[in-house]
């Protein structure tokens, strides 16, 4: 759901939300949980092969808020409303009510397609998303890469780090003719220890998903594609930190994608999510934390991704981030990507970032408390 | 007295003898048998106690019969992980009967009242912790073993004793790591109602749980003469801001793993524990920007504890434990505050005599019926059973008297005779 004016959709959603409550009382003296994330960055790119002058970047900043509640009985329920910057347009990225307990967390509406598995040391997310999402075949939108409409339902296997996940979404389709309801399904396992193990457990994280969408030709049913990755620690000094990030997609696409589709001038983004493929990524990460404050990370990603149709890209991209300021990084990165077979205009592109981040996270009327927190899950869970 | 045998409440007295150690784990005779054994290295050592196995003092270019901080060696972190810590400055096992106590502490899953629970670290995982009687003059040996992951002191509040002893980390001692045994030996005195506490992150520890009452009575105790009581009961009086609680003690415990981790691989230096030798290289560290101090602008916006619940030890109302009494009965009771807030305790229907302050007898008992207690300060008080009924016993500090912000709960108890016919008896109500 893309706005153009931020105010029409904050009151329109206004509006809706007074309505919805006429019905019932709401308990004036449970004031929710109020949880504020967002991160602002901006920086100065240069892209030598394209127009050659610098220009500022703003893109995949974003602002969110959580609201959420005790229940009752067992568990916790909450929304979440957050807005993205979207070619300089504002795009609400999450809209979606979600509920937790011990065992379980499930969310329904707009948030992240659960179509990746591991965070690569990029100073954005969407830097190389060709390689590291699973594409829409139904928008050629960057932003249609990322998030969708989604219901999902994980079940923590043993109340810790491990997870099996079922979903169901809409992908945004921007093609006449367009599927209604839900076009997308994904089953997964996935290995997630709480993040304040980050630095101490061999794997960080790892997991493997199954992604069905299906192809915005009617002609065509479903295709599918499995993700495969995660991050190890090489050391597990939370001082000086090595680890390392794999993730694999094999897509099975569908039949008929042609090299001219994968260059396509309008939709080359999506014929190449819809095309036989297979990428892969890996990443080396350092952190410097002295006195246990993280001060400086700096990595190196390597992506590589082959069409059946022809044609290969390949991305190196090292990173730097230098922290001046709790949540206030200077960032710095290079991206050299090679091309073959014409999958695009010039053999090679080159984009070097520099610039700040801003990011915020603040936490009010907090008597909740995280389901993953060490006390609950070392020394008895408190629901 | 076992929880299912106290159901309902009956009484502080039962509560007391709950958490009650009473020479729990004398273990003199063998002591004794060790020190014979050891006898010739103890005597080398002369009026200083004996040397833990893990502690090698020459390694930090100390005499041997010194005692310093480990957490400036080259290699401390190797020190701390697990061993037993026996500090100098008290007499050895072998001249002395000292009476031997084991303490651990652990974290538990503590009810506060009947819906609300929070993680709390707990002396031999109670709330309050163990209450010891000793007699005034006896010798204390306190083997305090840390099962947590984070660290740890025990400070003997009103005793007077060797500075080693005090429990104050990097004052008088290191603190104590987890895995780690530091033994406490004192005598006690002097005599009166005292208390201990963990001296580490104590708004945290301190306040939250870890205190206990330690009662040193008198050989003779003169205010029976006046004042002719038999049972006795025990009070501690504490606030806990729970959601603080949850949040700082996972924050703590988080940073603690990799404190831990870096410690068990010998890899720990001691800037990053955020221990400094002297004032001048902290200063140093800090405006050279080396060390960003977790009190300074940006790291922190300070911690901020505003307590939700209040009670009585370890219990809201109506989880609180009720006081017994006879018609024409003494008793006393002895008021420990280990909240940090200052509570006004009021009696109803009763004058009750005021006659100690922090363990030391008043010159001259004061008969009032809401007396003062003070953070950390020790109050006693003796009630005469004239007035038969039920009495409520509360903070008047009204604030107090809640349960998360709803009246009536928090820090309140009852008086209750046990030997009249009642026309109205008590119920329960926490909605007013």
């Amino acid at each position: 759901m893309k706005q153009k004016s931020l105010f029409i959709v904050v009151l329109a959603t206004a509006i809706g939300w007074s309505g919805s409550t006429q019905a019932l009382e709401v308990d004036r003296e449970v004031m929710p949980r109020v949880t504020i994330g967002g991160r602002l960055i901006t920086t100065i790119d240069s892209d030598y092969e394209a127009s050659g002058e610098p220009g500022i970047n703003m893109g995949d900043s974003s602002l969110s808020v959580a609201f959420d509640k005790r229940l009752f009985g067992n568990g916790v329920a909450g929304a979440v409303l957050g807005i993205k910057e979207n070619e300089g347009n504002v795009a609400f990225h999450q809209m979606h009510v979600f509920y937790w307990n011990q065992d379980l967390e499930m969310k329904a509406g707009r948030t992240d397609l659960p179509n990746t598995l591991v965070e690569f040391p990029l100073v954005r997310d969407h830097d190389i998303t060709s390689m590291t999402y699973v594409g829409n075949g139904s928008s050629n939108d960057e932003y249609d890469q990322l998030w969708g409409e989604v219901f999902s339902a994980d079940w923590v296997l043993d109340q810790k780090a491990q997870k099996l996940g079922i979903w169901a979404g809409t992908r945004r389709n921007t093609f006449a003719g367009a599927p209604d309801g839900f076009d997308s399904y994904g089953l997964g396992y996935r290995y997630e220890p709480s993040e304040k193990y980050m630095y101490l457990n061999r794997i960080r994280h790892a997991g493997i998903i199954l992604d069905a969408q299906k192809d915005r030709a009617g002609s065509n049913p479903y295709f599918h594609s499995i993700v495969a990755g995660g991050e190890i620690n090489l050391s597990t000094d939370p001082r000086r930190n090595w680890s390392m990030a794999v993730q694999g997609i094999v897509n099975s696409g569908v039949s008929g994608v042609t090299l001219a589709d994968l260059n396509d001038g309008t939709n080359a983004v999506s014929n190449r999510a819809r095309a036989k493929s297979s990428a892969l990524v890996a990443a080396i990460r350092f952190t410097d934390r002295p006195h246990l404050l993280t001060r400086l990370q700096a990595g190196l990603t390597v992506g590589y991704k082959t069409y059946d149709a022809g044609g290969t890209e390949m991305s190196i991209v090292p990173s730097l981030l230098y922290r001046i300021g709790q949540g206030v990084d200077v960032v710095a990165q290079y991206r050299n990507t090679q091309y073959s077979d014409g999958l695009s205009a010039v053999d090679s592109t080159n984009l070097v970032q520099v610039g700040l981040t801003f990011s915020l996270g603040a936490k009010y009327n907090d008597s909740i408390g995280e389901r993953d927190s060490i006390t609950n899950q070392e020394h008895g869970y408190i629901r | 007295m076992s929880d299912k045998k106290s159901f309902p409440p009956a009484s502080v007295e039962e509560a007391n003898e709950d958490r009650s150690v009473h020479i729990i784990n004398s273990r003199r005779s063998f002591l004794k048998k060790a020190a014979v054994a050891t006898g010739g290295a103890i005597a080398a050592g002369k009026a200083v106690a004996a040397k833990s196995p893990a502690v090698d003092h020459s390694a930090m270019g100390h005499e041997m019969d010194q005692y310093g901080s480990m957490m400036f060696m080259q290699d401390h972190s190797s020190h701390m992980v697990g061993g037993k810590i026996e500090p100098p400055g008290s007499p050895a096992d072998h001249e002395v009967n000292y009476k031997e106590f084991d303490i651990d502490i652990r974290i538990v899953e503590h009810e506060i009242l009947p819906g609300i629970k929070a993680h709390m670290f707990a002396f031999n995982g109670q709330v309050p912790g163990p209450e010891f009687h000793v007699t005034e003059g006896d010798w204390i040996k306190v083997n305090f073993t840390n099962n947590t992951e984070e660290m740890h002191t025990i400070h003997w509040h009103g005793i007077v004793l060797p500075y080693t002893m005090d429990g104050v980390p990097m004052v008088t001692q290191d603190p104590v790591h987890p895995g780690q045994t530091f033994v406490y030996r004192f005598q006690a005195k002097p005599a009166g109602t005292r208390w201990y506490h963990c001296h580490w992150g104590t708004p945290l520890h301190a306040n939250h749980a870890m205190h206990g009452a330690f009662i040193v009575h008198k050989k003779k105790d003169p205010l029976k003469k006046r004042f002719p009581y038999k049972r006795e009961y025990t009070l501690m009086l504490e606030s806990w801001d729970i959601d603080m609680l949850r949040e700082e003690m996972n924050e703590i415990l988080r940073g603690m793993k990799e404190v831990n981790s870096l410690m068990a691989k010998g890899k720990l230096d001691y800037m990053t524990h955020g221990f400094f030798k002297n004032y001048g290289e902290f200063k140093k560290a800090v405006e050279s920007r080396q060390y960003v101090a977790p009190y300074l602008q940006s790291r922190s916006n300070g911690l901020h504890i505003n307590p939700n619940f209040f009670g009585i030890n370890g219990k809201s109302y109506p989880a609180t434990k009720r006081i017994g009494i006879k018609q024409r009965e003494w008793i006393r009771i002895r008021l420990i505050n280990a909240s940090g807030k200052a509570h006004h305790m009021h009696l109803h229907g009763h004058d009750f005599w005021w006659v100690s302050q922090d363990g030391n007898d008043l010159a001259e008992p004061r008969h009032i019926n809401t007396v003062h207690v003070e953070p950390g300060g020790t109050y006693d008080i003796m009630v005469y059973g004239d007035n038969p009924g039920y009495w409520t016993f509360h903070d008047h500090a009204t604030t107090r008297v809640t349960n998360n912000g709803i009246y009536p709960g928090g820090m309140l108890t009852m008086l209750e005779y046990e030997d009249f016919t009642p026309t109205y008896t008590p119920s329960v109500s926490v909605d007013q």
